[in-house]
């Protein structure tokens, strides 16, 4: 029992000293547009969670004598062409943009973690057969690819999360057979080998902390990418339906009062460039600090 | 190693891909909910239509078959240039394609124009100036393009260059003042990505140890930096282009509809909605192809950018 | 191969007096430079002073870190991202650091040139090489007109005849640099040669504009022994043919003993001593000067420990007072922690040691009756332990030599290994496939307690021959026995073979999960063995402790060890399951001078008090030499010399060995 906690108590120890004397986190507070990041990515969040809460106005209750009213006290944003509150829309919109987009990196993730780290440690043909799928899914325009599913599927938001979700996860299995192969080779693998190291002791404790890092990075930069992404689907008309207090609908909305009511298309279309910015600088700063070797690369499918 | 093994085995690959990107494009009608005949017809018709009408549909559209067989129809007829026929106009899927590329084409090259032109001499400067005020300034740029949704930024240049200067048309295409806003709007989201690839590709080489060789010949900082450094710093860009078609087939789209420019993307999405699967599979099988082409191109033409790639050669 | 003694005059080497920049070709005045980190700035060159008449060959030694290569850059203006923060560097008169851009380009392009340390970083792998060395000879005949447009060949801009020049006379350039057939190799880029091909490569573009003064870092560090010999000789017949001054940085007391007139011993950005090579050599006045000396493998006797110094270079943060050499310094007193040690002034150099009031002559042995790490412990943190301290008491005057038995633990068999070389289905369909034959017909015995070395130039199959023993590659054809017992790969092997075999790599920092504390690093084959966590605790401390390391270290991750520190973690890992066989491939050569004699002597330990047997692969002769007790020499992948180390070294049969022995720079050439 004593040496059970004591263990514990050394290996808490262990990641505080780590924590504090690593230069890890020193390097990724030096610079001040991480931090902005991680706050930009913090505020978002908090905004999607207690959002609904604290909006003042239901987001679809329409007031047609108050529409296309300019921003003031009881509208800080104004209202839309059917007089609703842009601020509350937004709030509600915010918490659909992230959901969204964590449950499409997420099944991104694990589709792509487990094909790559199956193709990469498997080798032989599965590697030769997996490699070949994500060259198929990499072939199409990612975009017009999920265009025309969720056209296909039918127009609605879960729909755009599901081709969304299936026209992402080969960067991800191309990124982690890499990383695998590449670790696979190191001499502290090798010498695992060598010291009768179980193959799975070696996936879980040689081989996937040394992949974690360059996919928790894709994965920042993902949140970034597939929020335009609903966004792009949505403004098209394919994603979220009148009412969802949607982001790109919104911005779709605003498209016919440019010109008299500006706040209805630049309110949410600042909303969109502030999270992607947010999870861009998270990302980059992630990756200043847990991928140095740059394995990771941007892409911009909007 | 020789070549010609690397190009051959290049090209088997490309066609086992090509090969995966057809079975796809056709899979996708059996997306649709429920039977296609049933709801290609129904909103055809905009009525609900009886079963000797769906029946007559499936038999002229070859759906009676098994599937097997129609994969084997289509693919047929797409080696020999017939993507099929429109199920509104009759018009060829093929000629349909043809006549909107133009403008696709006109607006991806003026794209890449632009974003070229902005991306290569701020990415550099950015490096060179490595932390000062001209470094910070870009980078917040680039990354302020990056995040941009660019349909926004299409709504933002119309807002100001067409509806209150009133310089440009707002929306449209065939003149050249047509093409400056679209191309504009694409080509600065590609260029804020550009920007970000060849600041830290510079970066990296400004730290090659071959640099303070050049350096210590006596050569001017602007040699040094124009010649020998850009040219090893645009290895990884032009690997990058070859990627960003397909951002800009995907952008492309979107910008068609915000300038109402009847391309490629805006024949996909009125397509799309009228569930017009001939000229849906068509053009998705158009841009796979096109992408796969390019990509191969890109990665036929690194030998003569980085002479350092043996093609296909594995690092002994 | 002998060095004339030197037959110029020299003056005292602090160059502080004006009249003496209208003689000297370079005059480094109290150079300061300072590179910012997170912690401050850090002082890598700290008030450096020497000069180079027309036509000397100076050597500046020290170890890594010491400041060497940045005094070097300095020179010539490339010490970015370092900052020049006090002194004067004139070369001809010219102030470098405060010359304008023009003046500098104009320095560069005539007077003074460069070579580099790195064979694959000093060349443009965009350009061909004729390319890069025209290049240099077209800024020496033209300095100020260089348009951007004509050196990129641009149609219409670029002189096209005048480049034509310039290749033809880059082809004379690199026949004289010793290029083979350049006539044909002109049009190849950098990548199609080999290392020591790019370092003349890299001499070729130096040479180009008929400098005064080459400065050379390191240019050999990175080629293999034979390489080195050639180049070195090479650099040393130019220099002399175009009288030009050379100053040779390196870390390699050989090389300076071979080329250089006088020696400046740099040591945490300061210069220690000054002096004729002859004389430095073999009679240092510095402490730290004969303890670099000393922990040379090649001077100690075989088996024996190796001298070593204490500690590590220092990164000089903020004020520190005193001798930066004090706290590793055997003869250190109090005066030398406190204040700055003088700097004496000899008639053939000068000395920067409180202790040069009271030279003496060397005693018969060389030694000048301190001892230097001896009976020490070693670890770099300077933690003690029992058994290392009763270990080196009795070292001192017993060989840590063990009987070798007459047991053969390991046998090859005619082994051989082909690589197919990779290729996709398609490829091998088309038949295209072609292999490589890394070892070839390869028959050999380990006898059990011996140490077994194993040579050869990089490339000769010496790892692949490692890596059939440890089962991480399979045999093409041939066998491989264990104790009598045939194995195959890694995977196929019992549990008990796998135990009995421990491997060390060449690089600790790649064969340590960087994302592991040391102590579950070692732990690491206890666990894949079974055993429960207080027998692995116990296990890892007594570890720990046999390899010099503390309990302090069990907690940390690898990246808060020095080099040193990691492959002692690396070698308790090999240990832990008492193996029979131990195979360092290559178990010294990341590491600095200081190091490896500690590392060795940890190895020599293990081996008496474990009976271990060591199969040792390296290309360092000296290390070879030091501990084995046979040595086998591979060239090509085929053995072509085997037999017991001294009679080998000494008298090497075949051409391919004496080459290597006849390759590696001694002192003992010029202090015979």
């Amino acid at each position: 029992m004593s040496v059970a906690l004591e263990s514990i108590a050394s290996a808490v120890g262990r990641r505080y000293r780590a924590l504090r004397t690593s230069r890890t986190l020193a390097t990724f507070c030096a610079n001040p547009l991480n931090v902005a990041g991680l706050s930009i990515v913090t505020a978002i969040t908090i905004a999607a969670v207690i959002g609904p809460l604290v909006a003042p106005y239901d987001p679809t209750t329409q007031d047609l004598a108050n529409r296309l009213q300019g921003p003031s006290l009881a509208h800080p944003f104004g209202t839309d062409q059917l007089g609703r509150d842009m601020l509350s829309r937004l709030l509600y919109g915010a918490r659909l943009s992230l959901g969204i987009a964590v449950a499409v990196t997420g099944i991104r993730l694990v589709l792509g973690t487990a094909i790559g780290l199956l193709a990469g440690y498997a080798g032989g043909w599965i590697d030769e057969a997996l490699m070949r799928l994500v060259d198929i899914q990499l072939a199409f325009p990612g975009l017009v690819l999920a265009l025309v599913i969720a056209g296909i599927l039918g127009p609605s938001l879960r729909n755009v999360m599901l081709a969304l979700a299936v026209v992402g996860w080969a960067s991800y299995a191309r990124l982690v057979r890499g990383t695998v192969l590449a670790t696979k080779e190191r001499d502290f693998v090798r010498a695992a080998r060598l010291m009768n190291v179980s193959r799975f002791r070696i996936a879980t404790r040689h081989l996937l902390p040394n992949v974690a890092g360059p996919v928790v990075v894709l994965a920042t930069l993902n949140m970034g990418t597939v929020i335009l992404g609903t966004a792009g689907l949505s403004f098209i008309g394919l994603g979220a339906q009148p009412p969802t207090p949607e982001w790109g609908t919104m911005l779709a909305d605003g498209r016919h009062h440019l010109r008299t009511a500006w706040w209805i298309a630049n309110v949410p279309g600042v909303a969109i460039m502030c999270t992607v910015l947010g999870f861009t600088l998270l990302g980059d700063g992630l990756r200043d600090v847990l991928d140095p070797n740059h394995e990771t690369t941007l892409e911009k499918p909007t | 190693m020789d070549t010609a093994p690397y190009l051959v085995h290049r090209f088997g690959t490309s066609l086992v891909v090509l090969a995966g990107v057809s079975v796809v494009t056709y899979g996708l009608l059996f997306l649709t909910p429920g039977d296609p005949a049933e709801v290609i017809l129904s909103q055809q018709l905009d009525r609900q239509p009886s079963e000797a009408e769906i029946e007559a549909f499936r038999a002229e559209h070859g759906m009676d078959e098994p599937v097997p067989l129609q994969y084997a129809d289509w693919l047929t007829d797409v080696l020999r240039g017939d993507l099929g026929t429109s199920y509104y106009s009759d018009a060829s899927v093929t000629g349909l394609i043809l006549d909107a590329l133009p403008l696709t084409l006109e607006l991806a090259a003026a794209s890449v124009v632009v974003a070229l032109a902005l991306a290569i001499p701020t990415g550099v400067l950015s490096a060179v100036h490595r932390g000062t005020a001209i470094d910070r300034a870009s980078q917040l740029g680039a990354l302020v393009g990056v995040s941009m949704p660019n349909f926004w930024l299409g709504y933002l240049l119309i807002l100001v260059f067409a509806l209150t200067l009133g310089v440009l048309p707002v929306a449209g295409a065939g003149s050249y003042s047509q093409l400056v806003l679209p191309a504009i709007t694409l080509g600065t989201g590609m260029a804020a990505v550009l920007t970000r690839l060849v600041r830290s590709s510079m970066l990296d080489v400004l730290d090659e140890g071959y640099l303070d060789t050049a350096r210590s010949k006596g050569l001017r900082k602007r040699i040094v930096v124009y010649k020998h450094a850009l040219r090893n710093a645009l290895v990884p860009v032009v690997t990058i282009l070859g990627v960003q078609l397909g951002a800009l087939l995907n952008g492309a789209v979107v910008i068609e509809i915000v300038f109402q420019r009847p391309g490629l993307g805006m024949l996909l999405v009125d397509a799309v909605f009228e569930r017009n699967y001939p000229v849906v599979q068509g053009i998705t099988l158009f841009t796979a192809v096109a992408f796969v082409v390019t990509n191969l191109l890109v990665d036929l033409s690194y030998r003569y950018l980085d002479p350092r790639v043996e093609l296909g050669g594995d690092p002994a | 191969m002998t060095t004339t003694p030197p037959t110029l005059e020299y003056g005292p080497d602090d160059a502080a007096t004006p009249d003496d920049e209208a003689t000297n070709l370079l005059a480094v005045e109290n150079l300061q430079v300072q590179f910012g980190t997170h912690d401050g700035p850090v002082r890598a060159v700290d008030g450096v002073s020497f000069s180079l008449e027309p036509g000397e060959t100076v050597g500046i030694v020290g170890e890594s870190g010491c400041g060497k290569s940045v005094t070097a850059r300095s020179i010539v203006g490339l010490q970015e991202p370092g900052e020049v923060v006090g002194g004067t560097v004139h070369i001809d008169g010219v102030n470098v650091h405060e010359a304008s851009d023009r003046a500098r380009r104009q320095l560069r392009g005539d007077t003074v040139s460069m070579v580099f340390q790195d064979p694959d970083q000093t060349l443009n792998p965009a350009f061909d090489v004729g390319e890069q060395i025209a290049e240099s000879l077209k800024v020496h005949d033209q300095p100020e007109r260089q348009r951007l447009l004509d050196y990129l060949h641009a149609p219409l801009f670029a002189n096209r005849s005048d480049w034509r020049d310039h290749r033809e006379r880059a082809v004379e350039l690199m026949d004289q640099v010793g290029i083979d057939e350049p006539a044909d190799r002109v049009d190849d880029y950098p990548h199609e040669f080999s290392g020591g091909m790019r370092q003349r490569a890299g001499l070729a573009i130096a040479l180009a504009s008929d400098p005064d003064l080459l400065i050379a870092d390191e240019p050999t560090t990175a080629l293999d022994t034979t390489t080195q010999a050639q180049l070195l000789d090479r650099l040393r017949r130019l220099t002399d043919e175009r009288n030009m001054a050379t100053l040779l940085i390196t870390h390699d007391l050989g090389v300076v003993a071979d080329i250089c007139d006088r020696v400046v011993v740099l040591y945490a950005g300061q210069v220690m001593e000054t002096g004729p090579t002859d004389r430095v050599l073999a009679a240092p006045h510095h402490p730290y000067t004969r303890a670099l000396l000393e922990c040379r493998t090649s001077r100690a006797a075989r088996k024996r420990r190796v001298p070593t110094i204490e500690g590590t270079v220092p990164e000089r943060l903020g004020e520190q007072p005193g001798c930066p050499f004090a706290p590793r310094c055997p003869a250190a007193v109090d005066a030398c922690r406190e204040g700055e040690p003088p700097t004496f002034e000899r008639d053939d150099g000068t000395v920067r040691c409180r202790e040069g009031v009271v030279f003496g002559e060397p005693d018969a042995d060389g030694g000048l009756g301190l001892e230097y790490g001896c009976g020490e412990t070693q670890c770099d943190e300077g933690d003690s332990s029992t058994t290392s301290a009763t270990a080196s008491t009795r070292s001192a005057s017993q060989p840590l030599r063990t009987d070798a038995g007459t047991d053969s633990l390991v046998s090859l068999e005619g082994v051989s290994k082909r690589y197919q070389q990779a290729g996709g289905l398609l490829r091998r369909l088309l038949g295209t496939d072609r292999s490589l034959q890394a070892v070839d017909d390869v028959t050999l015995e380990i006898a059990a307690g011996e140490t077994l070395g194993l040579v050869g130039e990089s490339g000769s199959g010496k790892s692949t021959l490692a890596n059939l023993v440890t089962g991480l590659e399979t045999p093409t054809s041939g066998a491989v026995r264990f104790d009598g017992d045939l194995v195959g790969a890694a995977g196929t092997r019992t549990a008990a073979t796998l135990h009995d075999v421990g491997v060390v790599f060449q690089n600790p920092r790649s064969s340590l999960n960087p994302r592991l504390p040391v102590a579950q690093v070692i732990a690491e084959p206890l666990h894949a063995n079974g055993w429960n966590e207080q027998r692995r605790r116990d296990r890892v401390s007594e570890l720990l402790e046999s390899v010099g390391l503390s309990e302090r270290h069990a907690e940390r991750y690898p990246h808060e060890l020095s080099g040193g520190q990691l492959q002692r973690v690396a070698i308790a890992r090999a240990i832990a399951l008492d193996p029979r066989l131990v195979v360092l491939d290559e178990p010294v050569s990341a590491l600095d001078v200081s190091v490896q004699a500690r590392i060795l002597n940890l190895l020599l330990e293990l081996q008496r008090d474990l009976e271990l047997t060591y199969l040792l692969i390296s290309h360092d002769l000296d290390v070879v030499e030091h501990v084995s007790d046979r040595v086998v020499v591979l060239s090509n992948g085929e053995v072509v010399e085997a037999g017991p180390t001294e009679r080998v070294l000494a008298e090497p049969s075949h051409p391919e060995t004496a080459a290597l022995v006849e390759a590696v720079p001694r002192l003992e050439h010029s202090s015979q």
